[in-house]
């Protein structure tokens, strides 16, 4: 999910998803052994280009729908 | 024919007939189970005194006498759910009486056997589970489908006639195409969802996993607590969204799902137009990410530090990786999830139904969960949310009914998809495409079953 170092320039994505995922859990006192490093490199790779897509999505006017009950349709189709 | 070799609702007529002793049923399929399932490993526990009880204590419901299986995600007042997995992520749970078990006790329904399932829900094959994997009757080297890969194998294998399944992104569709059945994922909140160990859920429902249609009706009317009536739909007008859904699937899903298309066209005199969805380019990993985040409140980095090495390699590793994932791309789900749904709500004034192949290629093997499509080589874990996952995302229904068969002789999947309480509507639309195929597919057993 991290593409870029510190300074912006651009890191390999495999050693950036592990720079990311290594520092994320030892904020949380986690540690992940090799093989598990592996495993969340190889499902990072298969979704990273998604989930940054979505990061990048223009979705600032979506009005939310509020109180949303997925047993039926939204409440209002057009929000404005 | 035996018994037990018949539908859901001609064993349940044939006990309400005497014409079949639901004593010697339940015995029957209990040998069966002891004789068939180490093929499948569908069933991974039974408890034939608590059977027996059931039975005896049964109403003269609509299931009165009938064998059925419980995916391993409900609790049963004898056996806690164990979600295909070594070990829980935090509080342990607690046998109970979960609402699919409270249907199907008051609908009179004999539970036979909890069913196998991917480890913690996590996966659309079901090659992973503390139980090994399930195994998919049709070639038992490839991959039932999952998360209610024991749901799907014990079908198709006929151990029973129905079973229970629960689907977040597409848990009960996945089994269905791969194994040859009729699956359907209800409208959010029809189906009882009572002890789900995921109590806030927005995308989970439980829902029938049966031969047909007509047996779905019949499992799906006890759980949701009444009978679906049933109507021969005419004129339907169908939707279909250019792009991937249809167009990267492999080349003989796509071909019998178009042929498919056609035929429930032709038997209802209907029609097929192009349709698009906003927000469609984000739907796989939206529902994913609502979808597998959704159960993380017990999560906590200490809960996960002590899973032990019994769990697999893959489910501590994600559970790592889920702690991860940005707030950001959480929320932005959530975005896309309000966009989606205004959509179909506006698509759905325009057309009954939508349709696309209900996974993108047929069973990958379990030694290599992957499938061929034409963008490429992809984990089927990747590619099978794409066609699943809105309906979960939007919590409109969808059903997964057979349509054919691979060169490799593997079962290939249509799903069909209706706005909000429109599930009558989908096993009517499953019952004319049946008709229309003459019930080839429907009625075909795997080899194993024959």
């Amino acid at each position: 999910m991290t593409d870029e170092g510190e300074s912006g320039a651009a890191l390999d994505p495999a050693a950036a998803t592990r720079q990311y995922v290594t520092a994320g859990l030892a904020a949380l006192g986690l540690k992940a052994r090799d093989d598990e490093l592996a495993v969340i490199e190889a499902v990072d790779a298969v979704y990273r280009p998604s989930i940054r897509a979505l990061l990048d999505a223009e979705l600032d006017l979506v009005v939310p729908e509020p109180r949303a009950d997925m047993s039926g349709p939204p409440r209002t189709l057009d929000p404005s | 024919m035996r018994a037990l070799d018949r539908p859901l609702r001609e064993q349940a007529e044939a006990v309400a007939s005497d014409d079949a002793d639901p004593a010697e049923l339940l015995e029957e399929a209990l040998a069966r189970i002891e004789e068939r399932n180490p093929r499948v490993n569908a069933i991974v526990a039974t408890f034939p005194e608590e059977s027996r009880r059931m039975l005896a204590e049964a109403p003269r419901g609509p299931l009165y006498g009938v064998p059925v299986a419980v995916k391993d995600e409900w609790p049963l007042p004898w056996r806690a759910e164990r979600l295909g997995a070594a070990a829980h992520v935090g509080r342990a749970p607690a046998p109970g009486e979960s609402g699919p078990y409270r249907a199907l006790r008051d609908a009179g329904a004999v539970i036979v056997g909890v069913a196998n399932m991917h480890e913690y829900g996590a996966g659309s094959t079901g090659h992973i589970s503390a139980y090994g994997p399930a195994r998919n009757p049709w070639d038992t080297e490839r991959c039932p489908g999952g998360s209610s890969n024991g749901p799907g194998a014990a079908v198709a294998a006929r151990l029973v006639a129905g079973a229970v399944g629960a689907d977040g992104v597409g848990s009960i569709r996945y089994p269905a195409a791969y194994c040859g059945l009729t699956g359907l994922k209800p409208t959010f909140g029809r189906s009882t969802m009572a002890g789900h160990h995921v109590p806030q859920t927005t995308t989970i429902v439980s829902g029938p996993l049966c031969r047909d249609a007509a047996d779905c009706r019949l499992l799906a009317g006890v759980l949701f607590g009444g009978a679906l009536d049933a109507a021969a739909p005419e004129q339907l007008r169908i939707g279909i969204v250019p792009g991937e859904l249809w167009e990267d699937c492999d080349p003989e899903v796509a071909a019998a799902c178009r042929g498919a298309l056609e035929a429930l066209r032709e038997a209802t005199s209907g029609t097929v137009a192009e349709v698009d969805i906003v927000g469609r380019e984000h739907v796989l990993i939206s529902s994913i990410l609502i979808g597998q985040t959704e159960e993380l409140a017990g999560v906590t980095p200490e809960r996960v530090a002590a899973l032990p090495d019994e769990v697999s390699l893959v489910a501590r590793a994600l559970l790592r990786y889920r702690l991860l994932l940005p707030a950001v791309a959480i929320s932005k789900a959530e975005a896309v999830r309000t966009v989606v749904r205004r959509s179909l709500a506006e698509l759905f004034e325009r057309v009954d139904l939508l349709a696309w192949p209900t996974v993108p290629a047929p069973a990958p093997p379990l030694e290599n969960p992957t499938v061929e499509l034409p963008s490429g080589t992809h984990p089927a874990d990747f590619a099978n949310p794409r066609q699943a996952g809105i309906a979960n995302l939007a919590g409109v229904p969808a059903i997964s009914v057979p349509v054919g068969r691979s060169g490799e002789g593997l079962p290939i999947a249509l799903q069909l998809l209706g706005p909000w309480g429109s599930d009558e509507l989908l096993l009517d639309a499953a019952e004319a495409l049946e008709g229309a195929n003459g019930r080839e597919w429907v009625d075909a057993a795997p080899p194993l079953a024959a």
